[in-house]
C-alpha cells in the first residue's frame, strides 16, 4: 500500500467554505449602490430561495440526499455498524468455536462465507472481525480529528512562530516513511505494558496509527482559519463588539465543520485501509484480536485454490466499507459546499 | 530561475538533516541491535556486543559517530546476511526503481487521457464509470487486488487456457531459468497491475479536477472568442495549465513509492525495498532498519523538491 | 412569444428566414432571450433584447450586475454554456448567427466579431506568452509566414500603445502592469481588423487614471478601423465619455435606449433617472446631502417581479395597476430613436434628479 500522511487526492480543498455559511446570517437587505456610477459589481444573482429563507441545515440536508450513492452508502455503513455491534445476534456461530468435521466448507445455506481450515464460521470471523477494524477506523478518525483540529486552530489563530513551528513539524512528519514507522512501532510495543497497562493489538494499532493522520486536518483547519480571520464578517462581528469566544463559535466554527467533517470521514477510510495493510503484513492486529485484514492474511495461500473465498469475504468487507466511506465523503463534501467540482 | 532552485535545495538539507536525527532516535529507541544474542548462554556476549556497537555512548555521540560513517557510506552489515547494508538496498532499490518505472509510464498516460475525457465529456456515462472506477481502485486494498489478480490471471487463466506455466507469474522477478526479458514482463505485470489500479485511481481524479478547473477559466473562454478549434482550446491552452497541479502531485507521489510497496512486493516476492524491509524486521535484522529508512525519507524529501521545480518550470509566474 | 418592444417592426421572414436590417447596421439582435436552468429554477438572464449596432459608432450598454449584459454578449459570440437555451435572432450583415454551427462561428471569432474581456490578468493564460498569444490569434484566422507574424504581432502592440513591443512580445501577462495587459487584450482582439469589437466591462478592473488611457486606445482604433464597438459596462462615466449611444438594461430587457445626450440629459426612465441621481456629485449640496440610493436589491432572474421588473424599486411606481402588472413595451418617447419601457414616461419629461430625490424625502 502506498501509505501518504498526507493524501493529495483527498481533495480536502483548504479554504472552500460553505456558499451559505454565516454570511447568510449577516447579509443585508438593501442593496446599496456603488458610489461611483450608480451600480454595484456583485455577481449574477442566481439560485435564489423565494420566500422564507431556508436555514443552513435544510439546504444541507437538500443537497446531501440528492446524492443517491452517498445516501445508500451512508446505509449501508448504518447496516455495517449495526451488525457489527450487534454481532452475538446477527450471528449463527461463534467465531471462535471450530468445528473440525466441517473444515473448508464453500459457502452454503448453513455457513454463509464457508468455513476455514479448523471449521469456524467465516460470517462470524468477518463479523466480529469487522468489530475490530470498525472500531479502529473510527477512534483513529476521532483522536486525529482532535489533535489536528487543535494544532491546526492554534496554528491557525495564534499564526506567527507558533504557526510556522507547527507547519514545519507537519512537513516533517509527512516526509518520514509511515508504513515503516507503524511497523516498527508495533514490533516494539508489541506485548508491553504502556503506563503499566497491557495493551492488546488493535488498541496498540490505535495508538500508533493516531500519529499518522492528523497533518492534513491539521493543514486544512489552519487554512480555514487563517482565511476566516480575514473575512469582514469577523472584523465586522468584532467591531459591534463581539467577544473572541463569540466570535468563534458564532462565526467561525460554523464554517469549520463542513471540511472538517469530511476530513475526518475519509480518515476513517484510510485508518482501516493501512490498518489492514498492517495486520495483513503481520505487524498490525493480531491474534487473539482478529481484523478483515488479519483474515486476508490468514487466508492467502488459498489464492489460486478452490478455497479463496475466504479471501473474497473479509476482503470486500474492506472494500465495502472504505468504498462507503468515501462516496458517503463525497456527498458530504458536495453537500456542505456545493461549489467544488463534481 | 536558478535562484528559485537552489533556495529549493538549500531548504531540503536541514529537512534531511532533522529527519536523520529523529529517525536515529526513533530507531535506536524502538529497535534492540542484541536482541538475537540474548537468548544465547553466554551472559556477557550483549553486553559485549553493546560496547562493540558504541550502544552505551549517550545518543548524540552515537548520532555523530553513525552520521559520519553514513555519510561516508559505510552503514555496516547485515545481522543475518553478514552482507553490506549499502549492497542490500542498492539492489533491493534498482528492482523497485523498475517496478515504478514501468508503472508510472503506464499510469501517467491513463490518468491523462482518463482525467481530459472525464471533464471534457463530464457528467457522460463513461464519467461516471470512469468516477466510479476510481473510487472503487481508492478504496481497494492492494493486497486484495493483489491477492485476486493472483487468483484469477495466475491460475485460473493459465487453467482457462489450458497451460502448464501461467501467462502471468506471480512470484519474484524473474522465473529460476529464464532470466529473458519476455520472462521479465511476464513477473512485471501483475505487480505493476496492481499498483498502478491505484496510482490511476487518484491521478485520473486528480487530472479531471484540475481539468475542469483549468475549462472555466478566463483564459479558456478567450481562446474560444479567438476562434480557435475545440480540440486545440482543449490540448493547448487547457491541459497545458492542468498539468501543472498534475505533475506536481505525481512527483510527490512518486517520491513517496520508493517505501511505499511494502505490501505489494510482500505479496508478489519482488525482491525490492519493501519486501527487504519487512524481512528485516521478521528475522530481527535491525541493521538495516535505520539507513532504509533514511534512504526512503530521502527520496520522499528529493522528489517533493523535484516537485517544486517542476512547478517553477511548467509556470512561468513562480519562478521569481 | 410577442416580443415586448413595439417599435420594432416583427421579423420579416426574407433570404430563408434571416430578417433583414436597417441600413448600416453591422450587427442586428432582435427579441434575445437567454434561459439558464438550474438549481433553483429558470434564471432568464436574457428577455427579449432587441439593439443595432451601426459602423463606426460606440453602442455602450449599461447595467448593473445581473442585468444580462455580459450574457447577451456571448450569446452573440456563441460562447454561452451548452445548458444555455437561446432564442431570438441575432444578425451579423445578414448572416444569422443563431443557426451557425460551431465551425461556422469560429471562422467569425476573432476576425470579424471580436470581444475583449475584463479582467486581462484572468483572461490571458499565464503560460504562454503575450506575443504567442497574440500571432495565435492572427494565424488562426490567416496564414502568414513567421516573419510576418512577428511583425504584425509587434505593430500591434504598437497600435494600443505599448511602448517597447518588440521586448514585450516575449513576457508574459504577469509581467505586464494592468492597464498594458488590457491593452495587451485589446490588441489581441485587434488581430483581424474586426467589423464589431464587444468590450466587456474593459477598464473596471483598472485604477481611474488609466481607465482613460485604455478608452482612450478604442478611440483610436475606432478612428482607424471604423469598426463598430459594443462597450458594455457598469460606469455611467465611462459611457459619458466614450458612447454615441446607450442601451440601459435592467433584468434581462432594455429599458430605456437613446443617443448618450439624450439618456443624460433627458432620460425617460425612472431606473435610469435613478442610476443619474446616484452618481455623487460634488458641486451640489451641503455637507447634509447625502446619497440617492435605489431602494430594494436587484431582482430574481428566476421570480422575475411581474409587469414591470423595476416596480419593487420605483419611487414612482403606481401600484398595483398597471406597474406591477402590465409588462411597459419599449416604445418611442422622442425623437425617432430614443426609447423607453414605463406606462409613465411622460411624466419624467423635465423632471431632474433633484425632483427625483425630493420623491425620496416625501415617501
Amino acid at each position: 500500500m502506498v501509505f501518504r500522511g498526507d493524501d493529495p487526492h483527498s481533495e480536502a480543498a483548504g479554504p472552500t467554505i460553505g456558499g451559505s455559511g454565516a454570511l447568510v446570517e449577516l447579509a443585508e437587505d438593501d442593496a446599496l449602490p456603488g458610489a461611483v456610477g450608480g451600480l454595484d459589481s456583485s455577481d449574477v444573482v442566481v439560485g435564489e430561495r423565494e420566500g422564507k429563507p431556508l436555514t443552513q441545515w435544510k439546504l444541507f440536508w437538500r443537497r446531501f440526499f440528492r446524492h443517491k450513492l452517498a445516501v445508500i452508502s451512508a446505509l449501508v455503513l448504518l447496516l455495517l455498524v449495526g451488525m457489527a455491534l450487534f454481532a452475538p445476534a446477527v450471528t449463527r456461530f461463534e467465531p471462535t468455536a471450530q468445528d473440525l468435521r466441517n473444515i473448508r466448507q464453500q459457502p452454503d445455506g448453513t455457513h454463509w462465507f464457508g468455513t476455514d481450515n479448523l471449521g469456524r464460521d467465516q460470517f462470524s470471523r468477518v463479523i466480529y472481525a469487522g468489530r475490530i477494524s470498525l472500531k479502529i477506523g473510527a477512534t483513529v478518525a476521532l483522536i486525529s480529528t482532535l489533535i489536528g483540529t487543535t494544532l491546526g486552530a492554534i496554528a491557525g489563530y495564534v499564526g506567527k512562530w507558533v504557526d510556522q513551528l507547527l507547519m514545519r513539524i507537519t512537513d516533517l512528519f509527512l516526509v518520514m516513511p509511515g508504513l515503516a514507522i507503524l511497523m516498527v512501532a508495533n514490533v516494539k510495543f508489541r506485548g508491553q505494558e504502556i503506563f503499566g497497562f497491557r495493551v492488546s493489538t488493535d488498541n496498540l494499532a490505535i495508538l500508533i496509527l493516531s500519529f499518522v493522520f492528523w497533518m492534513t486536518i491539521a493543514r486544512v483547519v489552519r487554512g480555514l482559519i487563517l482565511s476566516l480571520k480575514e473575512k469582514e464578517f469577523v472584523e465586522a462581528a468584532r467591531a459591534s463588539g463581539a467577544s473572541t469566544f463569540r466570535i468563534i463559535t458564532r462565526h467561525v466554527l460554523p464554517n469549520c465543520v463542513g471540511p472538517i467533517a469530511v476530513n475526518a470521514t475519509l480518515v476513517v477510510g484510510l485508518a482501516i485501509l493501512t490498518e489492514s495493510a498492517l495486520s495483513f503484513l503481520g505487524f498490525g492486529v493480531q491474534p487473539p484480536d482478529v481484523s478483515w485484514g488479519y483474515l486476508v492474511a490468514d487466508a492467502r495461500g488459498t489464492a489460486g485454490t478452490d478455497y479463496a473465498y475466504m479471501i473474497y469475504f473479509p476482503g470486500l468487507a474492506i472494500l465495502l466499507t472504505v468504498l462507503s466511506i468515501n462516496f458517503l465523503g463525497d456527498g458530504l463534501r458536495d453537500a456542505f459546499d456545493p461549489q467544488s467540482h463534481h | 530561475m536558478l535562484a528559485y532552485v537552489a533556495r529549493r535545495i538549500l531548504i531540503s538539507i536541514p529537512v534531511i538533516v532533522i529527519a536523520s536525527v529523529l529517525l536515529f532516535w526513533f530507531v535506536s529507541v524502538s529497535t534492540d541491535p542484541t536482541a538475537r544474542l540474548r537468548l544465547s548462554r553466554d551472559p556477557t556476549l550483549v553486553d559485549r556486543e553493546r560496547e562493540r556497537l558504541g550502544l552505551n555512548d549517550p545518543l548524540h555521540v552515537q548520532y555523530g559517530n553513525w552520521a559520519k560513517d553514513f555519510v561516508r557510506g559505510d552503514w555496516g552489515e547485515s545481522y543475518i546476511s553478514r552482507r553490506d547494508v549499502s549492497t542490500e538496498i542498492r539492489t533491493a532499490l534498482w528492482n523497485t526503481t523498475q517496478l515504478i518505472l514501468w508503472a508510472i509510464f503506464l499510469c501517467a498516460i491513463v490518468s491523462i487521457f482518463i482525467g481530459v475525457y472525464s471533464a471534457v465529456r463530464q457528467y457522460s456515462a463513461l464519467d461516471y464509470t470512469f468516477t466510479t472506477a476510481s473510487f472503487i481502485g481508492l478504496s481497494m486494498p492492494p493486497f486484495f487486488f493483489g491477492l485476486l489478480a493472483i487468483h484469477f490471471l495466475t491460475t485460473e487463466l493459465r487453467l482457462l487456457l489450458g497451460w502448464d506455466q501461467p501467462l502471468f507469474y506471480s512470484v519474484g522477478m524473474h522465473s529460476a531459468t529464464d532470466k529473458g526479458f519476455i520472462d521479465f514482463l511476464r513477473h512485471l505485470a501483475l505487480p505493476v497491475l496492481t499498483l498502478s489500479v491505484q496510482l490511476v485511481a487518484g491521478w485520473s481524479r486528480y487530472q479531471r479536477a484540475a481539468m475542469l478547473d483549468v475549462m472555466s477559466s478566463d483564459y479558456i473562454r478567450t481562446a474560444r472568442a479567438k476562434g480557435l478549434p475545440r480540440r486545440k482550446v482543449i490540448f493547448k491552452h487547457g491541459l497545458r495549465n492542468a498539468l501543472i497541479p498534475l505533475t506536481t502531485v505525481m512527483a510527490i507521489d512518486i517520491g513517496a513509492l520508493f517505501g511505499g510497496l511494502i505490501v505489494t512486493e510482500t505479496i508478489f516476492a519482488w525482491p525490492g525495498m519493501g519486501r527487504l524491509f519487512v524481512q528485516a524486521l521478521l528475522q530481527g535484522d535491525t541493521a538495516i532498519v535505520l539507513p532504509w529508512m533514511i534512504v526512503v525519507a530521502g527520496f520522499i524529501i528529493v522528489f517533493n523538491l523535484l516537485a517544486d521545480v517542476l512547478y517553477g518550470v511548467l509556470d512561468p509566474r513562480i519562478r521569481y | 412569444m410577442a416580443p415586448d418592444d413595439e417599435s420594432y417592426v416583427p421579423v420579416e421572414v426574407t433570404d430563408g428566414d434571416v430578417p433583414s436590417q436597417p441600413a448600416g447596421a453591422v450587427l442586428s439582435v432582435r427579441d434575445l432571450r437567454v434561459e439558464f436552468p438550474s438549481e433553483d429554477g429558470l434564471v432568464k438572464a436574457v428577455d427579449g433584447l432587441s439593439y443595432d449596432v451601426f459602423e463606426n459608432e460606440v453602442l455602450g450598454i449599461v447595467g448593473e450586475s445581473g442585468s444580462g449584459k455580459s450574457v447577451s454578449s456571448l450569446a452573440v459570440l456563441g460562447l454561452l454554456p451548452e445548458k444555455a437555451k437561446i432564442s431570438g435572432s441575432v444578425v451579423y450583415r445578414g448572416e444569422e448567427l443563431l443557426q451557425k454551427s460551431e465551425r461556422q462561428m469560429q471562422a467569425l471569432r476573432g476576425s470579424k466579431i471580436a470581444m475583449v474581456f475584463q479582467d486581462a490578468l484572468a483572461a490571458l493564460n499565464p503560460v504562454f506568452t503575450v506575443g504567442h498569444q497574440i500571432s495565435e490569434a492572427i494565424s488562426t484566422h490567416r496564414k502568414l509566414s513567421k516573419r510576418e507574424l512577428a511583425d504584425e504581432t509587434v505593430e500591434l502592440l504598437d497600435i494600443v500603445g505599448i511602448p517597447n513591443p518588440k521586448r514585450r512580445v516575449d513576457q508574459y501577462p504577469h509581467e505586464f502592469s494592468g492597464g498594458m495587459r488590457q491593452r495587451a487584450m485589446i490588441a489581441m482582439s485587434l488581430a483581424n481588423r474586426p467589423d464589431v469589437l464587444i468590450a466587456d466591462e474593459p477598464t473596471t478592473a483598472l485604477d481611474v487614471t488609466i481607465q482613460a488611457q485604455v478608452l482612450e486606445v478604442f478611440e483610436r482604433i475606432q478612428e482607424k478601423t471604423n469598426s463598430a464597438i459594443i462597450l458594455i459596462t457598469h460606469d455611467l462615466g465611462v459611457v459619458a465619455g466614450m458612447a454615441d449611444r446607450v442601451l440601459v438594461m435592467y433584468a434581462g430587457r432594455c429599458v430605456e435606449m437613446g443617443t448618450v445626450d439624450e439618456i443624460f440629459y433627458e432620460p425617460r426612465h425612472p431606473y435610469a433617472l435613478s442610476l443619474l441621481a446616484s452618481l455623487p456629485r460634488l458641486d451640489r449640496g451641503g455637507r447634509d446631502d447625502r446619497l440617492y440610493r435605489i431602494k430594494g436589491a436587484p431582482p430574481s432572474l428566476i421570480h422575475v417581479p411581474s409587469g414591470c421588473p423595476f416596480h419593487p424599486r420605483c419611487p414612482l411606481a403606481r401600484l398595483p395597476e398597471p406597474c406591477a402588472t402590465v409588462v411597459p413595451p419599449l416604445a418611442v418617447v422622442a425623437g425617432a430613436e430614443h426609447k423607453a419601457a414605463c406606462h409613465f414616461s411622460d411624466e419624467l419629461v423635465g423632471m431632474t434628479v433633484d425632483d427625483l430625490r425630493a420623491t425620496e424625502v416625501s415617501s
